[in-house]
């Protein structure tokens, strides 16, 4: 599946981490990777690279524009794969039913969950620098929609640097992938959860036992019930962090209990349920007060009007939940980016705008 | 539910809270006009009206209309008439979480819709009960309007932000109680099953004597309105209220008083004097008018011990709202745990679950005046511990150590002579926009 992989001098791709040694790392041909101007400067050069194979696991680093922040993104490579979990799964749940046939094209998946660090770039309009521009496209600093003040602390507490940034909306984790896409000119979104759920099994966490889970994920029984920062368990099979426990994660879906039989009917390609209204939307990967039942590939989260309940405005934030300290989210992107008028129409869908 | 809007002036209401509410309600209902009533076709409706029509106070009135009472919104007041015509918006989209709950319980047309600084007196003859929403400087006013009208109050915190109107607040307090009134307020901890238990469990000693209580309001802080063109400095203010001392108190009375009220709360009382320091660092333009984006201040209570309180309004340092107690025999580090000495869990409330206290504090007004109950007297808490943190603002804004008793009795009031859209606010700005910001060691604040 050669795609043209339109990279930015922004990114390095990272050859070698030490803390994901079980996972594949492969270095690219050294024709993708731009050099990076000694002054560290970002600089406006494309490199396109037209025999591109996703590659299993390779890492790739890109930098904020206009900040010394940067993040990694992991490969993973497109197939077929049966979502949900078999009849007799221990702690499955009637909406993993049923396991059903699709096939996912290749992305890119946040190596951490999004940090405070990188969402207080978006979140305070001072840190976010006007100084860069991406293929003469120049961002409207001021005309970004970002979150509004939020009332009390939707982390409760457990923020600052090196912590997964929680306590949003699916509206703010979006609003934040926009930005990013803006910003660099890549198209970041949030997973679908075909896509999550390929991502979590492709990391070889299909089956855990509890120790096993223990050791890559926080979860009730040894995160004493706290967010904790962000890549202090074991990488898993790919080189991904507490892609199960710690912060639960944002999909792109609304939660819908028969959407695996919807799909049964279908060709299974990318599938993914657009929301049509605000709640219930699907979270994934169970969270730090979550038993361990919860911390599975296939178990599904929904959202509720709960997660508000302490806001005491009307109309509350569309930002911020005042009781979900436990959802953050996770970026991926798509390896085929999609065309500038079909990233319009697909923030126009998502966003509503 | 009759009984429940029955208004009489000179009629003692403890003689008619006292016999079978079913019986006296209907019979009063009989013999007396009812006032609220008599501007509605007959029928059995609790009449809320509500004033200040914010966001918080819209927020108040849903939650008032969500209670499984038989309510209705009749007439709202603000300001502005921009603002009320938003809540009434806000209140009644019909794509609202809300509008299912709401449905058929709002008749605000445009002749009970009043604007301006009187627009409280012409909706209180309206209703049976007010939702007291406005900035809290006009707190004092618009309560005493409410009891001498007899109607039952459901206010937010906090109740003034200067000592004649906590005096004001708390003798219309005593009224309230002489008339029976439910007085309701909003520091909704007080109707958080969390707080509830643990505080029952520190006011019994499970960790013995309170030596110190920690509270905490560390946040990023509120919005922010900037000047628009044409507006009179009054209502810039107004629209701007959260910066200005004499409408919001500053944001330790404002926001940190419920921290500081659960603190009162445990120890069952209130602190003699208080000291400390707090300034501006962050939040320093024309559009932050006066107040301080940081205090921290050490009271102390009649038994010796300490209440250490901190309040930032400063983005993306550590946050935290919350409140720890320490005690002779263990300690309680936030709300819903108590360990003792040792280390080992005394205490501690799950609570995922629990309903929104937001909520509750309406079902349980409005349930106690459909019944014809009197059950709620909040005014005189929700006075003191909003007493308790503008002391702690006399201490920062002064650099002095203040004493309650001394503190209360001030005839410093940070009120204006007349409320008007033409009249000088208490601050002005200077020739840059810059507003007269306190200096410890040089202000004087009693």
């Amino acid at each position: 599946m050669p795609t043209p992989f339109r990279l930015t001098a922004s990114v390095v791709v990272l050859f070698q981490l030490g803390s994901c040694s079980s996972s594949q790392i492969h270095g690219p041909t050294s024709d993708i990777v731009p050099t990076p101007r000694s002054d560290g400067d970002v600089v406006d050069q494309t490199v396109e690279n037209e025999s591109q194979e996703a590659v299993s696991g390779e890492i790739v680093q890109y930098r904020i524009p206009g900040s010394a922040i940067s993040f990694e993104m992991i490969v993973v490579p497109g197939g077929s794969f049966k979502l949900g979990s078999p009849d007799g799964t221990e702690g499955r749940k009637e909406d993993e039913a049923p396991q059903v046939d699709v096939t996912v094209d290749a992305f890119m998946i946040g190596r951490y969950e999004v940090t405070h660090d990188e969402y207080a770039l978006f979140r305070y309009v001072d840190r976010d620098s006007d100084s860069t521009a991406v293929e003469g496209h120049r961002m409207e600093i001021d005309a970004v929609a970002r979150p509004s003040t939020p009332y009390e602390d939707p982390a409760h507490g457990r923020s600052g640097r090196g912590f997964p940034a929680v306590g949003m909306t699916q509206w703010g984790a979006l609003h934040y992938a926009k930005w990013l896409s803006e910003k660099t000119g890549e198209f970041f979104r949030i997973p679908t959860e075909a896509e999550w759920e390929l991502a979590c099994r492709s990391g070889g966490n299909g089956d855990l036992t509890e120790s096993a889970l223990q050791e890559v994920g926080w979860i009730k029984s040894n995160s004493g019930t706290e967010l904790k920062k962000v890549g202090t368990r074991t990488a898993d099979g790919l080189g991904i962090h507490d892609i199960l426990g710690n912060a639960a994660e944002w999909t792109l879906d609304q939660y819908d209990k028969a959407f695996y039989s919807s799909i049964e009917s279908t060709d299974g390609l990318n599938p993914w349920r657009r929301p049509t209204r605000l709640h219930p939307r699907t979270v994934r990967g169970g969270a730090y007060d979550d038993d361990s039942s919860e911390v599975r590939c296939a178990a599904r989260m929904e959202s509720n009007l709960n997660w508000k309940r302490r806001d005491p405005q009307i109309p509350k934030s569309f930002w911020w939940n005042t009781d979900s300290p436990f959802v953050g989210f996770r970026l991926v992107r798509p390896l085929s980016q999609p065309s500038t008028d079909d990233q319009v129409t697909f923030w126009q869908l998502v966003l509503g705008e | 539910m009759k009984n429940s809007k029955i208004t009489l002036d000179g009629v003692s209401r403890r003689d008619f809270v006292k016999t079978s509410a079913a019986v006296v309600g209907s019979l009063i209902a009989a013999q007396f006009p009812d006032r609220a009533s008599a501007f509605y076709p007959s029928d059995d409706a609790i009449n809320i009206g509500l004033i200040g029509c914010g966001g918080r106070g819209t927020g108040a009135a849903v939650q008032a209309l969500s209670t499984s009472q038989n309510v209705r919104l009749v007439a709202m007041a603000d300001a502005f008439q921009d603002q009320l015509e938003d809540s009434l918006d806000n209140i009644t989209k019909a794509d609202a979480d809300h509008a299912e709950a709401v449905a058929g319980r709002v008749d605000v047309p445009k002749d009970r819709q009043f604007v301006g600084f009187e627009a409280y007196k012409q909706v209180i003859p309206l209703v049976d009960v007010l939702v007291i929403a406005t900035p809290p400087g006009f707190r004092p006013i618009h309560f005493a309007a409410a009891i001498d009208a007899d109607k039952h109050v459901f206010m937010e915190k906090p109740l003034a932000t200067d000592s004649p109107g906590i005096r004001s607040v708390l003798e219309t307090a005593q009224r309230a109680k002489q008339k029976k009134l439910n007085v309701v307020v909003g520091l909704q901890r007080h109707y958080q099953i969390r707080y509830q238990r643990w505080v029952e469990h520190l006011q019994n000693g499970m960790i013995g004597d309170i030596t110190m209580s920690r509270v905490y309001w560390n946040s990023a802080g509120v919005w922010v309105r900037e000047r628009k063109p044409g507006q009179t400095e009054m209502e810039y203010q107004m629209r701007n209220w959260y910066y200005f001392t004499w409408l919001c108190g500053d944001h330790i009375v404002e926001q940190h008083i419920h921290n500081i009220d659960v603190s009162n709360w445990v120890k069952q009382g209130y602190p003699v004097r208080a000291q400390g320091q707090g300034g501006r660092l962050i939040r320093t333009g024309p559009d932050h008018g006066q107040i301080f984006d940081h205090h921290y201040v050490e009271y102390e209570y009649e038994d010796g011990s300490r209440m250490i309180s901190q309040c930032r309004h400063m983005p993306d340092c550590m946050n935290r709202v919350s409140e720890a107690f320490h005690g002779s025999n263990g300690v309680a580090p936030r709300p819903g745990v108590i360990q003792s000495s040792s280390g080992h869990t005394l205490f501690e409330h799950e609570g995922k679950n629990d309903p929104d206290p937001y909520q509750v504090e309406h079902d349980e007004l409005f349930a106690a005046i459909a019944a014809g109950e009197y059950k709620f007297a909040n005014a005189e808490y929700g006075a003191k511990s909003t007493f308790t943190a503008i002391l702690g603002r006399m201490a920062t804004y002064s650099g002095q150590v203040l004493e309650w008793d001394e503190a209360l009795n001030s005839d410093v009031s940070l009120m204006p002579e007349t409320f008007s859209f033409d009249a000088d606010p208490p601050v002005l700005p200077d020739a840059e926009g810059h507003y007269p910001v306190p200096e410890p060691g040089m202000s004087i604040v009693i």
